[in-house]
C-alpha cells in the first residue's frame, strides 16, 4: 500500500472510531499525545505523526518564562559577566528546575476553559453529537479517500447493514477531509 | 528553548552585541542545534528532502520538528529560512502571542475600549496612591463585614493585553467599594484628593455598564491564554480554542452588541489564519477531544 493510501485509510479509521464512540467521552481529560500512544496502534501510518505533532506546545511562552531566570543571573550588581558565563549559568538554573518538575504530559488535565467551550456545544446540540448532517464529499479527492479506506479496511461485501456501515464510514471520511487545512497538511506530509 | 515537551534551555543570545537580523539569528540557531545537548537529534533534513523523502517519513526519526516564534518580521524571515534549509519540518507563530493580539484588537472595539480606559484610570490611581489604597482596603473590609463580597483590586502588566481582562473584572467587582471610597474620602481621618477623572470613572454608569458587558469575554480570553501558554498544552488547542471562541461569539457573550461581536470574530479569524500552519489544523483534526467541534 502506498504511503498516501495508508495515511488516508488511518485518518478515515480514526474518524470512524470517533463517530462510533460518541467522541470518546471517557478520554476527554487525557493528553492527546497519550491517547495516541495508548490507542493509536491500529493506525500505523498516522500514530507517529499524531503523537509527535500533538506533543508540540502551541506557544513560545517557555522562552519568555526563561527571562525570569536570566534576570536572576544578570543583575545590576553582576552586570560584568561574560556572555558565556551568563549562558551557562542560565542553562544550569533553568534546566535543573525543569528536570525537577513532574512529567509534563502525564500530569496534564484539560483546562476548565476548554471543557466549558465543549459544554456550550453540548448545550446547543443536546449531546455533543453533530446536529446537522456532514456536508457531502467534494468530488474527486473524497472519492479517492473513500476508495482507499474501503480497499484497506473493509473485508465485507456491500449489502444490508454493511452497506449502511460503509455509508457511515464515508460520512466520517467526509468529516475528516472537509477542511482545506487538512488536505494541505496531508499534501505537505506526502510532498 | 527546545520542548521535549519539557522545556530545555539550549542557549541564550545576547542581542545588541551582533545585528539582530534573520541571517545572524539563523546562524546562532544552527550553532545551538548542533551543540552537545542536541547533537544527533537536530540534524538538517535538507539532504533527505532533496533525496525525495516525504515529511511523513521524517516524523519517525529523532529530530526537532517545528520552530515556534513570535511574529516580528525578523522572526518570520528566520523561520521561513530555517524551514527552507530543512532545519525544521514546519514553523508556526506563537498561539499565546496571537491570543494577546486578539485582546489588543478587542481593545479597539467600543465597549471594550471604554471598559479598559476607565478601568485603567481607576486601577492606576488606587494601586499607586498608598493612602487611597489603604482607604479602599478599609472600605472593602467594612463592606465584607456587612455580608457583601468584595474582590481585591488587581493589576497586570501592561504588555500582556489579555491580562487586562482580569484588571477590568477586578475593577468591576470593586466598584461598590470604590464608590464608597470616593464618598468617604473627605470624612476619613486622613482625607485624600481623588482626581476628577478618577471620580468620574468610578461614578460613571456608562463605564460600569461597559465593564459588566465586556468583562465576561475578556476574562474568558485571559483564561484561554493562560492554558495556551502552558508547556503541556497540545498543539490541537490552538485551532480548537480559536475556532470555538469564534463560533460561540455568534450567540454567547451577548452583553456585547452583534456588530462588536462580529468584529471580534473577524479578529480571531485574522489572527489565526495569519499565525497558523496546516500542521496546526492537522493536529486539531487528530485530537479526539475536539471531535464534537469537528462534527460541526
Amino acid at each position: 500500500m502506498s504511503a498516501r493510501a495508508a495515511l488516508l485509510a488511518d485518518m478515515a479509521g480514526f474518524a470512524a472510531i470517533e463517530t462510533a464512540h460518541g467522541a470518546l467521552l471517557s478520554e476527554r481529560n487525557l493528553h492527546p499525545f497519550l491517547w495516541w500512544r495508548l490507542w493509536g496502534c491500529p493506525f500505523r501510518a498516522l500514530q507517529p505523526v499524531a503523537a509527535r505533532l500533538l506533543a508540540i506546545p502551541p506557544s513560545a511562552a517557555g522562552g519568555e518564562r526563561m527571562f525570569k531566570t536570566l534576570k536572576g543571573v544578570l543583575t545590576t550588581r553582576r552586570n560584568r559577566l561574560t556572555n558565556e558565563r551568563v549562558d551557562a549559568q542560565s542553562r544550569l538554573i533553568f534546566n535543573t528546575s525543569q528536570l525537577r518538575r513532574p512529567d509534563v504530559i502525564g500530569t496534564y488535565r484539560r483546562p476548565d476553559a476548554e471543557h466549558e467551550l465543549l459544554a456550550i456545544l453540548d448545550a446547543e446540540t443536546g449531546s455533543g453529537a453533530p446536529v446537522q448532517a456532514p456536508p457531502p464529499p467534494p468530488a474527486a479527492d473524497m472519492d479517492d479517500a473513500a476508495m482507499d479506506w474501503s480497499s484497506d479496511g473493509s473485508d465485507t461485501d456491500s449489502d444490508g447493514p454493511e452497506c449502511m456501515e460503509q455509508l457511515a464510514d464515508d460520512i466520517a471520511v467526509a468529516r475528516v477531509f472537509d477542511s482545506e487545512g487538512v488536505e494541505a497538511a496531508v499534501d505537505l506530509l506526502l510532498s | 528553548m527546545v520542548y521535549t515537551p519539557r522545556p530545555i534551555l539550549v542557549g541564550t543570545l545576547r542581542l545588541g552585541v551582533e545585528a539582530g537580523t534573520a541571517d545572524t539569528l539563523l546562524e546562532r540557531l544552527e550553532a545551538g542545534l548542533s551543540g552537545p545537548l542536541l547533537r544527533g537529534v537536530a540534524t538538517s533534513s535538507s539532504a533527505e528532502l532533496a533525496g525525495g523523502a516525504s515529511l511523513l517519513s521524517l516524523f519517525s526519526s529523532r529530530r526537532v520538528l517545528a520552530l515556534c516564534t513570535d511574529s516580528p518580521s525578523t522572526m518570520v524571515a528566520l523561520s521561513t529560512r530555517a524551514v527552507d534549509r530543512g532545519q525544521f519540518l514546519f514553523a508556526l507563530r506563537c498561539a499565546a502571542h496571537a491570543a494577546n493580539l486578539v485582546a489588543s484588537d478587542a481593545a479597539r472595539v467600543a465597549v471594550c475600549e471604554l471598559a479598559l480606559r476607565e478601568s485603567l484610570i481607576i486601577a492606576d490611581f488606587f494601586t499607586r496612591s498608598p493612602s487611597s489604597r489603604s482607604l479602599l482596603r478599609a472600605v472593602r473590609k467594612m463592606l465584607a463585614g456587612g455580608g457583601a463580597e468584595v474582590g481585591a483590586l488587581r493589576t497586570y502588566r501592561r504588555t500582556r493585553w489579555a491580562g487586562e481582562g482580569a484588571t477590568i473584572a477586578s475593577v468591576g467587582a470593586n466598584l461598590p467599594a470604590l464608590q464608597h471610597t470616593v464618598l468617604e474620602k473627605d470624612h476619613s481621618a486622613a482625607p485624600i484628593a481623588v482626581p476628577a477623572p478618577v471620580t468620574a470613572a468610578v461614578n460613571s454608569t456608562a463605564a460600569a455598564d461597559a465593564i459588566r458587558r465586556a468583562s465576561p469575554f475578556l476574562c474568558f480570553l485571559a483564561r484561554v491564554l493562560e492554558h495556551l501558554e502552558a508547556d503541556s498544552a497540545p498543539l490541537s488547542s490552538y485551532a480548537g480554542v480559536f475556532e470555538r471562541l469564534r463560533s460561540i461569539l455568534a450567540d454567547h457573550f451577548t452583553g456585547i452588541s452583534v456588530a462588536e461581536r462580529q468584529l471580534l470574530q473577524g479578529a480571531l479569524e485574522r489572527r489565526f489564519t495569519s499565525f497558523s500552519d496546516p500542521m496546526v489544523v492537522l493536529a486539531f483534526f487528530l485530537d479526539p477531544f475536539w471531535g464534537p467541534v469537528r462534527g460541526r
